[in-house]
């Protein structure tokens, strides 16, 4: 076998073990996730079924993040048929996220994050990202940036164009 | 039969080529976070290239295969005439030198620094054919498979909110065996062993960020030997090592399956002290260090549960060595790494 032949031959079996590594793994999706908050309780998509369901993904050093938090922790208390559920990603220590839920004084539970929670909302290309599911359990679609009251107002009234698919 | 080593050597950069797959093994970053809206960094974890930014510990083991079989003056490729000429003048021919390391790394983020430990397993396999014309006449091997140098190295982060920058300082052990012999008994090269038997600090630093869908870092270490070891009462010093790495990838937080484009870029000094290879036959020139630049291909699959498993191979695509040395065709890299928060 030449030395040509032994390269290739270590690359297939590289991509082979890549390959057979990604068509065994779980293949989480965004509508099968199961987070458990800060709180100790578990939300499920199943579980709150009937709700709309809004998971909103921050980090405590992202400032949009922050400022938006007012308005879901207000929108939270004030609409009893959505389920907001924030997960903080990128954080350096556990305090850094209960103190600035506490600051804020959150009206809806906080998930410690991470990647691969992530990546069974299919990854996330900006912060803050989230996404809205129907009562019905269906996925609306996903907004990246500050969500304002009017747009969730809007998207519990049909209207879901801040969120794309 | 007429004595196969000079004492001439070529080690090329087995050490320096072992150092940037060791490093790609732990530079999988952290989190690189684009903040879509506001512009912030999503990403800054770069775990194969030891930038992890992950709170908690984390392991790490890579496998990397690196055989240099090409012989190589200068820029160029060698020609049989020029190694049959540097020979015929007293310059011994290597053959081979077939390097495979397994790597275990502990690693541990807390909120503002991180630490490092690397534990090398080498093995590794030799062949020269010594100074003795016409080049085949004689021929001597060895092989020697143990654990090699364990460094430890540290990283302060603190300088920004989302640790998309640090310093790195550590210090690289002479843990590494340096009792390998050829297969006639005498003692391999200094440059040959699993370990060079010096104790070498590392300092350097990172910086990453993302460039609109792209996350992107720049590491750069110098190692230098602090304080060295004697082989047969002779001093030998490896050369200072300077290296650059940087890498791009989509920027996306938790993405199951990355792509990741490296460029690795590693500049050796000759060796010093009287054990070290001696120079050029010819020319005169070190017949040691050189600068080297490869191109890395690889990629990340996130399998769940904290472990990701990534790939990488690197291409030669600048090769300047001093004097005649060995040099690969392609080092090879593939690893698995465990969060655990």
């Amino acid at each position: 076998m030449t030395k040509v032949q032994r390269f290739v031959m270590r690359m297939a079996a590289l991509l082979a073990v890549l390959l057979s590594v990604s068509a065994f793994s779980p293949t989480a999706t965004a509508d099968s996730w199961s987070l458990l908050a800060s709180n100790g309780i578990r939300y499920s998509l199943d579980g709150l079924h009937g709700k709309w369901v809004l998971v909103n993904f921050w980090a405590p050093w992202c400032p949009p993040c922050l400022a938006e938090m007012p308005d879901l922790a207000s929108f939270q208390e004030h609409h009893k048929n959505m389920q907001i559920i924030g997960v903080a990603v990128m954080y350096h220590a556990r305090h850094d996220v209960t103190d600035i839920a506490k600051d804020k004084a959150l009206t809806y539970p906080v998930v410690f994050g991470n990647e691969d929670i992530a990546s069974d909302f299919g990854g996330i290309s900006g912060l803050p990202t989230s996404l809205l599911y129907t009562p019905a359990g269906k996925l609306v679609g996903r907004h990246e940036g500050p969500l304002t009251p009017q747009q969730l107002e809007q998207a519990l009234n049909g209207s879901t164009a801040a969120f794309q698919d | 039969m007429q004595p196969v080593r000079s004492g001439r050597r070529r080690p090329a950069f087995r050490i320096a080529l072992t150092m940037i797959a060791a490093c790609g093994a732990l530079a999988h970053a952290g989190q690189a976070a684009a903040c879509a809206a506001c512009g912030c960094t999503l990403s800054t974890n770069w775990q194969t290239q030891g930038i992890n930014t992950t709170p908690g510990f984390s392991v790490n083991l890579a496998y990397s295969y690196l055989s240099q079989d090409q012989q190589r003056y200068g820029t160029g490729k060698a020609s049989s005439a020029l190694i049959n000429s540097l020979q015929a003048a007293g310059q011994e021919v290597e053959a081979y030198t077939k390097t495979q390391t397994i790597t275990a790394s502990l690693n541990y983020t807390a909120d503002t620094w991180g630490i490092n430990v690397n534990v090398p397993y080498l093995v590794r396999s030799h062949g020269t054919y010594g100074t003795t014309t016409p080049l085949g006449s004689t021929y001597l091997d060895s092989s020697d498979s143990s654990i090699g140098d364990i460094s430890v190295l540290g990283r302060y982060t603190g300088f920004s909110a989302q640790r998309t920058a640090g310093l790195i300082a550590g210090i690289k052990l002479p843990t590494g065996s340096t009792n390998t012999i050829f297969n006639d008994g005498t003692p391999v090269d200094p440059s040959l062993q699993i370990g060079t038997g010096s104790t070498d600090l590392i300092l350097g630093g990172y910086t990453s960020g993302t460039v609109s869908k792209y996350g992107w870092f720049v590491q750069g270490t110098v190692q230098h030997a602090i304080v060295t070891k004697s082989f047969n009462g002779l001093d030998y010093r490896p050369g200072d090592t300077y290296s650059l790495n940087t890498g791009l990838r989509a920027a996306q937080f938790g993405a199951r399956f990355s792509p990741m484009l490296q460029f690795n870029l590693v500049h050796r000094r000759p060796d010093g002290g009287p054990a070290a290879t001696a120079p050029d036959a010819l020319t005169g020139i070190p017949a040691t260090g050189g600068t080297l630049l490869y191109l890395a291909p690889g990629a990340t699959w996130r399998a769940g549960g904290g472990t990701s498993i990534y790939g990488f191979v690197q291409l030669p695509v600048y090769q300047n060595v001093n004097s005649l040395q060995l040099v690969p065709r392609y080092t090879l890299t593939v690893g698995v790494n465990q969060a655990f928060e």
